[in-house]
């Protein structure tokens, strides 16, 4: 039986093995977003027309590598720390099964790095969604199944913890809201991981040449199945991180619980379809089924998301409020420790996520609008507004808390720490902004050169997207400039932080 | 509060705010929501949804054909791609494959043309500029898009879907008079 | 818990409605960016 201590500043009872793999995962996954963020800078440089910088097959390599390691392998350790966070130590309770922590993490470990070790040597020049028929060396799509299997036993994880916490009666009825949303955040795991397995396993056994061929439009579909959905985990926990960051820097509490978790149902429900917005210009599928599939049912699910967008600020106002901020609309918001990284970012992940990230997805999602906007840069503008702007910053803000509360540790350089989340904010929203304007000019995504050099017809588009191009690798410089001060900050504390004594 | 389980009956009326909200939020996504079904019937652009399974081989003997018919001319450019003029009535085979689209095409101004896209090996991105009509081209299927130019002038078509090195040379042209 | 019709929230209640208007208003634009192009069906 593994020891517990009391936190003083939040109450809960800590079980040493779960804190140890929450701060497990939270440290391997800033160092992948390290890795993730350079390959973030070498494709930015390529793509900024002054810079030029990778040779084009380099380019798609380290294109491929972005990918992987800032949408996946970052976010994907992180939340394995928020499942221990949510099932174990919310629940003041241990872990039930020690030794599936360790083999979760060793898997992703190993097939991560198989991965890494595959793209990097040019076998997996098939970018990030290595559609078919592309084919990678089959070593490449083992690494990701290895992954993808340990991520699913720690989804799965997440559910025995809470089984086992609620037969010793460690929650009477219902799981505290920030558990609630990270339990929606595994449904949609496990649903997105068996798409996975759907495809990666014929894929890879494709690969080895046992099966012949694959369907490149079935391949699409089931990919998608696991490529959107993917984010709609993101989604799920972020939000969690949202109301996490209410109660402990507030003690702010959801004006509505029915609301907030009829949201998260709302979610589980629905937030399964909405890949389709990935093919609605491809041929096969129906236009009924690609409009129900793509609104995420009629937008319940976008529902959900203003709903919490609204929730979780809402909270925070009422608490302040109390505190005694009642001077207009705003005061609060003016009183409100922006000075504390955990705060700002998480509320500028609110903000950012709604305005640049949601709007985009609502209106690039429909069916139509999706011709004038399907594989431009405008896409990528609006998922670096949700996945970066959004879950990213939100789990930066988490960090810092993690760091206090977990690791005990003071943060170092607290100057630069307190200006972080508003540089990295800064740069993403120009970038997002700038891809978005290029992208509505008609400029290609995942594309090494818009001036078309040795095509055989020219073609020049509107100067104005040569500034925008620009601008984008400003912001993006910008950003990672706001990335490197996150990974100083945070490795640094976490390793060298003034250790707090409770 | 949200790190603990809530306390007695939590399952309340909403306060004002958030039920105001709720209910505009609610009429926005089904406004956005409904746009998208009644395009079909009043709007003039929608993806298309005619499609047919068909192999690389039975298709590029259609591209063929109908270039055999309606060739006016070459292009002159390095990879000296037909440039074919087309009849309405007729349906129009565009072919794309590691890196071009073949042929080039001449068509007439607010006439509606059947035309057939399908890759040869790899998907491709079937990207009109300036005007970004976007469309996806799969090997194995052909997608039939009828489509209507409404502006005469000089277009290209770019691929926006990663391809292999040469993807960003597969540039194809459109003309419109 | 009851609704007394007063606003918890009146600033976050601000901003929620900016935020819709910003959102219907880019919407909006972008109906108009699509009526430009060719016909398509």
């Amino acid at each position: 039986m593994s020891e517990m201590r009391t936190c003083e500043s939040t109450g809960l009872k800590i079980d040493k093995t779960a804190e140890n793999m929450v701060m497990l995962n939270v440290t391997t996954a800033i160092i992948f977003l390290a890795v993730g963020g350079a390959a973030a800078l070498l494709v930015l440089l390529t793509r900024w027309p002054a810079i030029h910088l990778l040779p084009v097959e380099w380019y798609y390599r380290w294109l491929t590598a972005h990918g992987l390691v800032a949408l996946i392998v970052w976010i994907l350790f992180f939340e394995m720390a928020l499942v221990y966070f949510g099932s174990a130590i919310l629940l003041n309770t241990r872990i039930a099964v020690p030794i599936l922590s360790k083999v979760v993490y060793g898997l992703m470990l190993v097939g991560v790095t198989l991965v890494a070790g595959m793209v990097l040597t040019g076998n997996a020049d098939v970018l990030f969604t290595s559609y078919v028929p592309l084919q990678a060396h089959p070593l490449y799509y083992l690494g990701i199944i290895l992954t993808a299997v340990g991520a699913l036993l720690g989804f799965i994880h997440f559910f025995i913890n809470i089984a086992v916490a609620k037969k010793e009666g460690k929650y009477k009825k219902t799981l505290p809201l920030v558990s609630f949303g990270l339990m929606a955040g595994c449904i949609i795991g496990i649903m997105t991981l068996a798409h996975g397995a759907a495809i990666y396993i014929p894929t890879f056994l494709w690969s080895l040449g046992i099966l012949e061929s694959i369907d490149p439009e079935a391949y699409r579909l089931v990919w998608w199945g696991l490529g959107h959905s993917s984010q709609q985990i993101n989604v799920c926990m972020m939000v969690a991180m949202w109301y996490m960051t209410a109660a402990f820097l507030f003690d702010a509490k959801p004006l509505s619980e029915k609301l907030c978790r009829t949201a998260f149902v709302l979610y589980i429900l629905f937030i399964n379809v909405a890949s389709e917005h990935h093919l609605l210009v491809d041929p096969v599928l129906s236009t009924w089924h690609k409009i129900v599939n793509t609104s995420y049912v009629m937008h319940l699910a976008v529902l959900a998301s203003m709903i919490h967008a609204f929730a979780v600020p809402a909270a925070m106002e009422v608490a302040l409020r109390k505190k005694g901020y009642t001077n207009g609309l705003f005061e609060w918001l003016k009183k409100a420790p922006w000075g504390n990284p955990g705060f700002s970012a998480i509320f500028i992940s609110i903000i950012l996520f709604g305005f640049l990230g949601g709007i985009t997805g609502v209106i690039f999602g429909t069916e139509q609008f999706s011709i004038i906007r399907h594989n431009t840069w405008a896409i990528t503008g609006h998922f670096h507004g949700t996945v970066v702007a959004g879950t990213t910053i939100a789990f930066m803000g988490a960090s810092y808390q993690f760091i206090k509360i977990f690791f005990r540790r003071e943060l170092i350089m607290p100057g630069i720490a307190k200006l972080q989340p508003f540089v990295y904010g800064l740069g993403i929203m120009m970038l997002s902004i700038c891809m978005m304007a290029a992208g509505s000019f008609g400029v290609p995504r995942r594309h090494w050169d818009y001036n078309f050099s040795d095509a055989p017809f020219g073609y020049q588009f509107d100067p104005t997207v040569d500034v925008f191009m620009s601008l984008t690798g400003v912001g993006g410089v910008i950003a990672t400039v706001g990335g490197a001060m996150f990974i100083v900050v945070t490795l640094g504390s976490i390793f060298a932080g003034k250790k707090i004594e409770k | 509060m949200a790190i603990y389980e809530p306390e007695g009956n939590w399952w309340q009326p909403i306060h004002k705010d958030e039920k105001i909200w709720f209910i505009l939020a609610l009429i926005w996504m089904l406004v956005s929501f409904f746009y998208m079904p009644i395009q079909h019937f009043i709007g003039k652009q929608n993806p298309p949804t005619e499609s047919y399974r068909v192999s690389a081989e039975d298709f590029d003997g259609l591209v063929e054909g109908m270039v055999k018919k309606y060739q006016i001319g070459t292009t002159g450019v390095d990879n000296d791609v037909p440039l074919v003029q087309p009849n309405p009535d007729e349906p129009v085979f565009l072919r794309a494959s590691m890196w071009e689209w073949y042929p080039a095409l001449r068509l007439e101004k607010d006439k509606t043309y059947k035309i057939h896209l399908s890759s040869m090996d790899l998907l491709h991105g079937f990207s009109i500029q300036p005007i970004n009509l976007n469309l996806m081209v799969i090997p194995g299927y052909d997608y039939i898009a009828n489509i209507k130019p409404t502006r005469t002038g000089d277009y290209r078509i770019l691929c926006n879907e990663f391809c292999g090195v040469g993807h960003h040379t597969m540039v194809g042209k459109i003309e419109v008079i | 818990m009851s609704d007394d019709g007063k606003f918890e929230a009146p600033g976050v209640f601000t901003l929620a409605i900016i935020f819709l208007v910003t959102f219907i208003i880019i919407w909006l634009a972008h109906a108009k960016w699509l009526g430009d192009i060719w016909e398509l069906y």
